[in-house]
């Protein structure tokens, strides 16, 4: 009976070992599809960060636009005055209601083009309507003034000129009349032409700014059990050391006054995290695949050798020093505040930030008894797709010259919400780094 | 020496680095090579064909996303056949873990089973037979028959004891003969 047994083994070995039997033609066709939708659903997935970074650009591109367009097309009270027909720039004033007053274009030899609105004032009189009389009382001698304080080209005419009685400040908006006079200028014009040969260039420094940085950051965890009586956060937190990581970008600054400005823009940062040596083991994964299991911080990968395809449950391999990293890509929004002392303008800044995964990898050498293999998990189980943090930071800026000056500012950066979720332990990440930067003004 | 068939151009090394590339092209070319072999591997694995073309699918599947894991160092056939064998048993371990072995009801006599009666039978019959095995036994009997694998690695694979793979064996084997002889019977009946 043994024997015969045996010979079953044998005979249906033999009978149908390298048979062939073709199957079904669809069979192809569903693999056909299946690898279609893999591939399409992991091109999105590569793509979805540059839609992201793609639709950031045409934001800041588009307020670049906007901020370029009001300044050579200023939209002030002035100019609305303009448009409902209140005109009453220097040259109509003279030539329509103030015929008496002098005329520039006749004095000077060109036109002249004022800013905005002039405003005088007076701190004995006090109110802006008595302002405004005085001005159209004044708006002679006035003028001359301002063309004595803003234009250098050849000025004619019966006006006095001294210009030892003007000065502007700072910010060059305020100039002091001899006597208890001042002309505040609200929203420089630009330029002023004589005569089309001598262009007054009345500059004024744009609001906007750009900031290319690069930041070496010291990056730590808080990790959290979840839920909280769990013991996995300690073994992970003991098992992975932070290595140097960095992050650097481009930043655009808005100055919204003399202190205050706005930033915001793009970064991008790559986090590296040493895993210590460790056993793992196989399980089964989402689809029922058993494969070997490898637990981090942010989440867990499989793995799959090629010298171990069919892995049982509890079956364990050895991993050795593992690299962690973690690419993100940030757009921060922050509020600034600036004091300026001479060359050197101090600040403090502090914000929220977009951080929009875009890698996140276990690098592994693992193995068994007598085989080993490096191995790249690029799909990390439970890692979020985006995660919102926090920054803080106070820096230092030297301006070089009119349009660069570099800046260094040691930033804070902390997780509001945890970067992985459906995972035993929440990972939040901080660091520590120490941003150092050029700023173009434009 | 590469090796290379009557219906394929390309060597089987050039064939496979164009599958690790993403070539659909020849992926397909893999499949229409080896998708007969594989299919007569899932058929005995399986309980019946559309089982089998399932487990078909996934391996192929999988043998595609990991195919840039082959190191051209051993046999392909080898590799992917270790991958069918794989798919077949996590569908076993997912499906049929809890089912009960079941005993197949055999009205023939316990005959001696003559080679060349055995012959007379088609391949197709032997692998019906096969698929008419209760799951664990089925497991079992390919493991040992035709993986060539030790009661021990059964055991571990199908996460039971050494000696209910032995005795999943033994059962097998008794209801592989009784069903042999059942068809041997039925053909010397047609015969006379």
């Amino acid at each position: 009976m043994n024997e015969n047994l045996h010979n079953i083994d044998r005979l249906f070995k033999d009978a149908i070992e390298g048979h062939k039997e073709v199957p079904l033609l669809n069979t192809w066709e569903t693999i056909n599809e299946s690898l279609n939708k893999t591939k399409t659903s992991s091109i999105e997935r590569g793509y979805n960060w540059l839609r992201i970074a793609s639709f950031s650009l045409v934001l800041i591109l588009l307020s670049l636009r906007i901020h370029d367009l009001r300044s050579k097309f200023p939209l002030s009270k002035f100019s609305m005055e303009v448009i409902a027909g209140k005109d009453e720039r220097p040259d109509r004033i003279n030539s329509e209601k103030n015929k008496h007053l002098p005329n520039y274009a006749a004095s000077v030899p060109g036109e002249l083009q004022i800013g905005k609105s002039t405003i005088i004032s007076n701190p004995a009189s006090g109110t802006k309507d008595e302002e405004k009389q005085q001005v159209n009382h004044e708006k002679g001698s006035v003028n001359d003034n301002f063309m004595n304080s803003e234009f250098n080209g050849p000025v004619t005419g019966s006006s006095q000129i001294k210009p030892d009685y003007f000065s502007t400040n700072d910010a060059g908006q305020v100039i002091s009349l001899p006597a208890d006079r001042k002309i505040l200028i609200v929203n420089d014009p630009g330029k002023n032409t004589a005569n089309g040969s001598n262009e007054l260039t009345n500059k004024r420094s744009s609001r906007l700014s750009a900031i290319i940085f690069f930041s070496p950051d010291f990056p730590f965890y808080r990790l959290q059990n979840d839920p909280p009586d769990n013991q996995p956060a300690n073994d992970i937190k003991n098992a992975e050391k932070p290595d140097l990581s960095t992050t650097t970008g481009i930043m655009v600054d808005y100055k919204i006054n003399g202190h205050w400005s706005l930033e915001s823009g793009l970064s991008y940062s790559n986090t590296i995290i040493l895993i210590d040596p460790k056993t793992i083991y196989a399980e089964k994964d989402n689809t029922g695949s058993v494969k070997y299991r490898y637990n981090a911080s942010s989440g867990y990968g499989y793995l799959l050798p090629s010298f171990s395809v069919s892995p049982t449950v509890g079956d364990s391999l050895y991993t050795f020093t593992s690299t962690h990293t973690l690419r993100y890509l940030n757009i921060p929004m922050a509020v600034k505040y600036n004091i300026q002392k001479g060359k050197f303008i101090l600040f403090a800044s502090a914000g929220v930030s977009t951080n929009v995964l875009l890698q996140g990898i276990i690098e592994t050498l693992v193995q068994d008894n007598s085989n080993n293999e490096i191995e790249v998990m690029n799909h990390l189980h439970g890692l979020k797709k985006i995660y919102f943090s926090g920054s803080a930071s106070i820096g230092a800026e030297y301006k070089l010259n009119k349009n660069f000056s570099l800046l260094i500012s040691p930033t804070r950066r902390f997780a509001i919400n945890s970067i992985n979720k459906n995972v035993a332990v929440k990972s939040y990440p901080n660091s520590v780094g120490i941003v150092t930067g050029i700023r173009f003004q434009f | 020496m590469p090796l290379k068939t009557d219906n394929f151009l390309k060597p089987l090394n050039v064939l496979i680095q164009a599958c690790i590339d993403g070539d659909r092209h020849s992926q397909s070319q893999l499949y229409e090579l080896f998708a007969p072999t594989m299919f007569v591997v899932c058929l005995r694995y399986s309980a019946n064909r559309e089982e089998a073309e399932e487990i078909l699918q996934e391996g192929f599947l999988k043998a595609l996303g990991f195919i840039h894991q082959f190191r051209f160092a051993g046999s392909f056939e080898g590799w992917i056949r270790k991958i069918m064998v794989n798919c077949a048993l996590e569908r076993y371990r997912s499906r049929h873990h809890l089912r009960a072995v079941t005993n197949i009801e055999i009205t023939a006599s316990n005959q001696f089973c003559d080679e060349d009666i055995i012959t007379q039978l088609s391949v197709k019959e032997l692998l019906k037979m096969v698929q008419l095995l209760p799951p664990a036994y089925r497991m079992v009997f390919n493991l040992h028959v035709f993986e060539g694998m030790k009661h021990k690695e059964i055991a571990k694979h199908l996460g039971i004891s050494e000696g209910t793979s032995k005795s999943n064996l033994y059962d097998a084997r008794v209801i592989l003969q009784k069903l042999v002889a059942n068809s041997v019977s039925t053909v010397k009946l047609n015969f006379v």
